[in-house]
């Protein structure tokens, strides 16, 4: 049940928009230009979707895709000044890694209570109003900033295999069956109040990002809408 | 697969509205139990009509929850249908009974939350005397780590009220949402007032 | 041992050995010649598609060492990962050990080293050659690379009913998803029969090169079999493990013939000294399954194993007190009785035996026992509510 619930939140997800942004803000608070932001390690997984219905994570595509999303962070953070602090996650302390986690379920949260219809919730009045509290300042060590950038991206691509499945299963059951999906959301959290300022999902059956110019296109296509 | 699809279809037109909005104000739960919030909340609605509680969230579930008894008679479950996270086979679930003292009350509510979550080991802590809605109760603490690593800590407030079980319980984020919410949690345990057929 | 459907929702932290009821039924096939078992240090060919499906593992690994649900007693995880150690020899350093807290019976392990026990299969061992028998097994799935092996059937996709099962979903459903819950449908494969019969046979001569009685593991097996037999859900109550087993009992036969005559040591008294405190841990897991019929056998029987006297009489009170039918409550106060006159029963008994006291009406012989309680665990999480029964 909750499977075909997935599926069909992917249809109406994919069937409406590419990227559907939502901010709390105009504008990011630039103290002496840059804007400040802890970028959390991007969470980036790829799938290879094989014939035999399985999606194979693919440790070697997601790998050099962290690279590429990594260097395609570097080229937007000068285009639109920004001064995004790397954070590792091995060093963190366990209370640091609670609020992570807890950016995270807000951040999946966000994404069925704002973007799907019958899951939205009537307090929030359609608005992107969300919270992970005082405690989100941990996210950020002894440097100074202002806020915190979470990325989560999911790319699956078919396998050869897998689109002679997908061509048999137009023909034999008239069912279309998707090749591969790009999912992902950008959010982005202020280090004082803990709330979610600014906040993007993707949902598309394009982009890849296994290159370098596939991923600069993602980054941009994910940061669109960030406040200036 | 026909029969794959008209399932989605049927999930997609009942899962519209599932959430409604709960006012400030006393409100009915049942008709058998009257809360009284301070701020507004959304309730599941269209949850099934053999489920005896009622949720409510302010951020959504997974963040922050008030389940609600509105008086759970003798031989029923607390949970008729198991959560994403529980084993699909855990039914039937623990049932009340009227001869069940505060300690197996909570062992009962605590293994419910347990099992549910995906049998996630759960501490309860300070189960201690108290009232609701004017009858002597009790009132419990617990925690526990979710299966998706997150922590949660919990309070439930409640009463065995002529042999059936009533009570709120706040289950949120260790993190951020239980401090958030815990006031509130105690002005709606405080203000829990139960209904009954000639009142 | 291996895991079905049952398991895969909760998928969290699957492993190699974590299988997906869903894909494999119907798809008890294996490929005729497998790839060549491991080396002892052997790691996959860079870029071949056994490292990528190693690198996955390895960032799930990276997660369960912080996870909540993990068991970290150092003494605890000291003893067992001694006991992997010896079993594995050569292999000693290429596969690593995690105690999950999940009260069910099993075990699983990974493509990339990673094994996993259960508690709930822990709570079940009598003994350390019965731990031993299942270490074996999930050895032998690791150096034969069964997970691989299964991995490469499936993509070839023969199974073309499995296509719309899990892909899809996976791909679009997983946002937020752990690294660990993602490696689990990296791992969603059964192992066949085949398989399990090779981990079997490899798994006695493990243990029994290690000198332990082989025979061992088929009392275990028939122990659990016994068990679910028990259980009040009837065929669910069988869960997934046994779904995906089909050939549990003829497995059992064979086990019997290959270990029969032969003798070697079961180290009982060892393994309950060793587990210490986590046995309590183990048995509150358990009843808080409320499977009162199904955990009674089990108590009874870990009973009369000889095993911690007083801890499985207080099981067998809890279990007769929370059903609380006809006659539990004087069972349950039997039971409490003798649990507090043996050895190693926890405070918690003289609460029991206080609760059913007082619900059987007999205030003295409750307030006698709540304040044993009370003196033994002052601190105790419903110490104000028992001393409000009290006054
Ligand atoms: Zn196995």
């Amino acid at each position: 049940m909750l499977r075909v619930f997935l599926v069909v939140v992917a249809a109406i997800g994919l069937a409406a928009c590419v990227t559907t942004s939502d901010a709390t803000i105009t504008e990011l608070n630039r103290p002496n230009g840059a804007a400040r932001i802890v970028l959390l390690p991007p969470d980036v997984q790829l799938f290879e979707l094989s014939a035999g219905g399985i999606s194979e994570p693919k440790e070697d595509w997601s790998a050099s895709a962290r690279e590429h999303m990594t260097a395609a962070l570097r080229q937007v953070e000068r285009e639109r000044n920004l001064r995004l602090i790397n954070r590792e996650d091995d060093q963190s302390t366990e209370e640091q890694v609670q609020v992570a986690r807890l950016f995270r379920a807000t951040a999946s949260t966000i994404a069925q209570h704002h973007y799907v219809p019958a899951e939205q919730l009537p307090t929030k009045q359609g608005r992107i109003r969300w919270s992970i509290g005082s405690e989100a300042g941990l996210l950020r060590r002894e440097e100074t900033a202002d806020y915190a950038l979470m990325i989560l991206l999911q790319d699956s691509f078919a396998s050869a295999g897998r689109a002679a499945v997908i061509f048999l299963s137009a023909v034999l059951f008239g069912v279309q069956v998707e090749g591969g999906v790009q999912m992902g959301v950008a959010a982005l959290v202020d280090l004082k109040t803990g709330e979610i300022v600014w906040y993007n999902r993707l949902a598309r059956s394009a982009g890849d990002s296994r290159t370098a110019e596939g991923a600069l296109e993602t980054v941009r296509v994910l940061l669109t809408g960030l406040p200036q | 697969m026909t029969r794959l699809f008209a399932v989605a279809l049927l999930v997609l037109l009942t899962a519209c509205n599932q959430w409604t909005l709960v006012n400030p104000g006393p409100t009915n739960i049942r008709s058998s139990l009257q809360l009284s919030p301070t701020i507004a909340f959304n309730q599941r609605a269209g949850a099934l009509p053999a489920q005896p509680t009622e949720t409510w969230t302010l951020d959504g579930p997974l963040l922050n929850r008030v389940w609600i008894l509105p008086g759970i008679p003798e031989g029923r479950p607390l949970v008729v249908a198991p959560s994403t996270f529980a084993d699909p086979n855990a039914r039937p679930f623990p049932a009340i009974k009227p001869t069940m003292n505060e300690t197996e009350m909570m062992e009962l509510i605590a293994d419910t939350i347990s099992i549910d979550n995906g049998q996630v080991a759960l501490t309860t802590e300070n189960l201690r005397p108290t009232t609701f809605s004017g009858q002597p109760g009790f009132r419990f603490d617990f925690q526990f780590a979710g299966r998706n690593e997150l922590r949660y800590r919990g309070s439930f407030v409640g009463a065995m009220i002529d042999g059936k079980l009533f009570g709120v319980m706040l289950t949120a984020t260790s993190l951020h949402h239980y401090q958030s919410l815990l006031p509130e949690f105690e002005r709606l345990a405080a203000s829990a007032r139960r209904l009954t057929a000639a009142s | 041992m291996s895991e079905g459907r049952l398991f895969d929702r909760r998928g969290f932290l699957g492993g190699g050995c974590a299988l997906c009821g869903l894909l494999a039924a119907g798809c008890q096939t294996t490929t005729a010649a497998g790839p060549a078992r491991l080396n002892p240090g052997e790691r996959p060919a860079a870029a071949s598609d056994e490292a990528s499906l190693w690198s996955a593992m390895e960032r799930a690994e990276r997660d369960i060492r912080t996870s909540a649900h993990i068991v970290r007693t150092p003494e605890v995880m000291e003893y067992l990962t001694g006991i992997m150690t010896q079993l594995a020899g050569p292999f000693a350093r290429d596969v690593r050990l995690y105690v999950v807290r999940v009260p069910e019976f099993n075990a699983t392990m990974a493509p990339n080293g990673m094994m996993q026990i259960w508690t709930g299969l822990l709570l079940r061992c009598s003994n350390e050659a019965q731990l031993a028998a299942v270490i074996g097994h999930e050895l032998a799935h690791y150096t034969q690379r069964h997970a691989i092996e299964r991995l490469r059937a499936f993509r070839s996709g023969t199974d073309i009913a499995a296509f719309l099962g899990l892909g899809l979903a996976v791909a679009v459903g997983g946002l937020g998803m752990l690294a660990t819950q993602l490696a689990t449908v990296g791992g969603l494969m059964a192992y066949t029969r085949d398989q399990e019969r090779e981990a079997d046979a490899v798994g006695i001569e493990l243990a029994a090169a290690a000198g332990y009685d082989p025979g061992q593991g088929g009392a275990l097996w028939e122990r659990l079999l016994g068990e679910v037999a028990r259980d009040e859900r009837g065929d669910r109550g069988r869960g997934g493990f046994f779904a995906s087993h089909p050939a549990i009992e003829e497995r059992m036969e064979v086990i019997r013939r290959d270990t029969a005559g032969r003798t070697g040591e079961t180290h009982a008294e060892r393994f309950r000294s060793r587990l210490g405190g986590l046995q309590l841990a183990l048995v509150e897991e358990e009843l808080r399954q409320r499977r009162y019929a199904r955990s009674e056998w089990l108590f009874d029987h870990l009973h009369k194993d000889g095993a911690n006297p007083g801890l499985m009489l207080h099981a067998l009170g809890e279990v007769n007190r929370l059903r609380d039918a006809a006659g539990d409550g004087e069972r349950a106060a039997g039971f409490y009785t003798a649990a507090v006159a043996a050895t190693g029963a926890p405070p918690e008994a003289w609460r029991g035996l206080g609760l059913v006291e007082r619900r059987r009406g007999r205030a003295d012989a409750a307030s006698a026992a709540f304040t044993r309680y009370l003196a033994l665990k002052p601190t105790a999480a419903d110490a104000a509510m028992i001393r409000s029964y009290l006054s």
